[in-house]
């Protein structure tokens, strides 16, 4: 236990008491503040324990949270800290190259950032938009752009006014690479109409609208292009396919004619043959 | 004129009802008093009104403030360091000069004078008068009036109006950064009252007005003059306001000096390959440069170069598992130069984050940010920079507005796809000038 503390002290100065989790989420973890603090120290700070320590800091904190499980099953920002703390084991194995153990503590991170944002929808308190920013690297596509779309509705999480256009960008992006062609133009509208109601419409963030509307029509076209060469294929096979089984109907006609042919004319040798005896 | 000569009627009456009733008999002082009084309505009936002429202000111990009518409030008991350039010479500011308002010529005995100090309410901070006679404060619609009695030659320098600005207080008197969650200004955040952090601290600014009744002419001369901060004293006094204010949560408390007015320049303009916003991310039109700029254009010279280089040699750039990454073919883009404090605190934790010293620049890959092209384009400048010499300045990654940590630049696991999850992550480059 003292070895423990010790490694608190280490890890996480006194300072911290004004919420380190607060300062780097603006969010707050009520009611297990102190681990949530102790979570994104690892996370955000450069960490000076060898790995004995790191691993027993982080075996006390997988309990820990563990432990509030029933307590705050339905609160979004617990199930942001436990995904965290899993994107952090993640790391903790990578620098000795357990590849495994990376691989499964990262499904587990993207699940447990799934189920945040999910009840997120619907429970306080809400994820601030810098949460869903530190959640989207690394998620399936389609999570992904709900973490992307979110962060925007929750007006970004940025040090200035470019970030907010690049993540409109971003959105629209995301959209557009899973082929959702008319949420992406819905999105480019939004932020068009966006610029337009900030008195921006003629700002250096026009050109940042102006690829992202191109970059959706370039998708499309090359979709669309795709789509139809694939239809063409399916086209030509069907032909191809279509032509062998009329081949190969005539052909088995063909072999049934012969055999009969033949079968006919073995007939006609053998009653020639029994007349002439 | 009309809500402020309205102004002078009712301190009139008030003057007759407060004679009136303090006193038992009608004294001869009052009977002239009274003549006096109704002479002035008769006057202020019929008499011309002569065109606005200008009062002689000093309004601050620099020659280049003073000459704009300009000013900045410096609080009392408070050690503030002016000079903030790294090679500028530091120095303590000097107190408060109080505002000296002189009427341009003598008045003749007879006549009366009356001066009213008007400021928005929106600006309003209280005044500490040091002149001789006293003035009453009256709140109007979006104004609030000083004005003194209607004085007499027996009122002593009543041709000249002393008073010193008490300090708009900056609010709430510690730094937490006021953009929320959801885009608006977060509880108890964000700095000043009236601040609107897209353009600027609000311009503070003091109408003077005397009006001069001369009784044998019959006639008002009406002097005004107006002692307003102009943009340069606007951003000192942004720095004052921050110098020394408690930081929220864990960091130092505001310790950058304020800018001698000559440290704040026009904004120049940026390198031609670079995208995106000017230097500075203000609205004044001025800026504090103390190397960004040229900063900016090494940085983006060294990545058009390094671009270039690549292209024309047909040199490969790899991933970590020595799979050929293409280059995008695009731009950097400027999110950020010069930050007013304001602007700062609006956006940033960071309360003496270098931005504000004009000494940092942040950098965008002109690329959706979620998108591989962005984290390529982050390895591409960083190993551009890295593999320099002469550029001497510090750059880290940053997302969100934290930098990344060392370990994020090794390894390979949010998402895996062989580029340092760091550069995945970033969302700008953030390059500053190396301070001691």
């Amino acid at each position: 236990m003292a070895r423990l503390l010790l490694v608190f002290v280490f890890l996480f100065p006194c300072y911290a008491a004004a919420s380190v989790f607060e300062d780097a989420y603006s969010m707050s973890a009520r009611g297990f503040t102190r681990e949530a603090n102790r979570v994104a120290f690892y996370a955000k700070e450069e960490v000076r324990l060898d790995k004995e320590q790191q691993d027993k800091e982080l075996s006390y904190l997988t309990v820990k949270l563990a432990g509030f499980e029933t307590g705050q099953v339905n609160n979004p920002v617990y199930w942001f800290v436990r995904g965290l703390h899993a994107r952090n084991m993640a790391s903790f194995y990578q620098q000795s190259a357990q590849k495994d153990r990376v691989a499964e503590n990262i499904e587990a991170k993207n699940k447990y950032y799934q189920t945040a944002m999910e009840l997120d929808k619907s429970a306080q308190p809400h994820l601030s938009a810098t949460a869903y920013a530190v959640m989207k690297p690394g998620l399936p596509d389609e999570l992904k752009q709900y973490a992307i779309e979110t962060e925007l509705n929750r007006g970004g999480s940025g040090e200035n006014e470019s970030y907010y256009w690049y993540l409109h960008w971003s959105n629209i992006n995301a959209l557009s690479q899973q082929k959702r062609f008319d949420e992406a133009q819905r999105a480019v509208d939004r932020m068009q109409k966006e610029l337009r109601d900030k008195g921006l419409e003629d700002s250096a963030y026009l050109s940042l609208l102006k690829k992202a509307e191109a970059e959706v029509v370039e998708n499309k076209t090359r979709d669309q292009t795709k789509n139809k060469a694939s239809r063409l294929q399916k086209h030509d096979d069907e032909k191809t396919s279509g032509f062998i089984a009329e081949y190969i109907f005539y052909l088995v006609w063909f072999a049934m004619f012969l055999a009969a042919v033949v079968v006919i004319f073995i007939y006609y040798l053998y009653e020639k043959k029994r007349k002439e005896k | 004129m009309s809500s402020r000569y309205n102004n002078q009627w009712i301190i009139l009456w008030n003057e007759v009802l407060r004679r009136f009733s303090n006193t038992e008999f009608i004294d001869k002082a009052c009977i002239v008093w009274l003549y006096n009084a109704m002479l002035l309505m008769c006057v202020m009936f019929s008499a011309p009104v002569y065109a606005k002429q200008p009062l002689t202000i000093l309004s601050s111990d620099n020659a280049e403030s003073r000459a704009n009518n300009s000013f900045i409030f410096i609080p009392e008991n408070k050690k503030i360091l002016q000079g903030i350039k790294r090679d500028a010479g530091k120095k303590y500011l000097k107190p408060q000069v109080p505002f000296v308002v002189d009427l341009p010529v003598s008045v003749k005995d007879t006549a009366l004078v009356q001066w009213h100090i008007i400021t928005s309410k929106l600006d309003y901070g209280e005044i500490n008068v040091l002149s001789d006679f006293h003035m009453e404060k009256v709140k109007s619609d979006g104004e609030v009036i000083w004005s003194s009695e209607i004085l007499r030659n027996d009122t002593a320098d009543r041709t000249r109006l002393v008073f010193k600005p008490q300090p708009l207080a900056h609010y709430p008197g510690i730094y937490k950064r006021g953009r929320g969650t959801d885009g608006k200004r977060r509880n108890k955040g964000g700095g000043t009252v009236a601040i609107d952090f897209r353009k600027f601290n609000p311009r503070i600014s003091y109408y003077i007005e005397a009006v001069v009744t001369d009784l044998e002419k019959q006639a008002l001369i009406q002097y005004t003059g107006k002692i307003a901060m102009d943009n340069k004293d606007m951003i000192r006094q942004e720095y004052i306001n921050h110098y020394n204010i408690n930081r929220y949560g864990r960091g130092e408390n505001g310790n950058i000096p304020v800018p001698k007015r000559d440290e704040i320049t026009k904004t120049p303009s940026v390198n031609i390959h670079l995208l995106g916003n000017s230097l500075s991310e203000s609205s004044y039109g001025l800026m504090i440069d103390d190397g960004v700029a040229s900063i900016a254009g090494l940085v983006v010279d060294l990545y058009e170069q390094t671009k270039n280089k690549y292209k024309k040699s047909k040199k490969k750039f790899f991933d970590l598992n020595k799979r050929e990454l293409k280059i995008p073919d695009t731009k950097l883009w400027l999110s950020g130069g010069w930050r007013n404090p304001e602007r700062n605190e609006w956006f940033s934790n960071a309360l003496n984050g270098i931005h504000q010293r004009g000494g940092a620049i942040d950098l965008v890959a002109n690329v959706p940010h979620s998108d591989k092209r962005s984290a390529i384009i982050y390895w591409f400048l960083w190993n551009a920079l890295e593999n320099q010499n002469y550029i001497k300045a510090f750059w880290q990654l940053e997302a969100h507005g934290r930098a990344m940590t060392t370990k994020e630049y090794t390894e390979d696991i949010e998402p895996v796809n062989g580029i340092p999850d760091a550069f995945d992550k970033a969302d700008h480059i953030h390059i500053n000038i190396k301070y001691d």
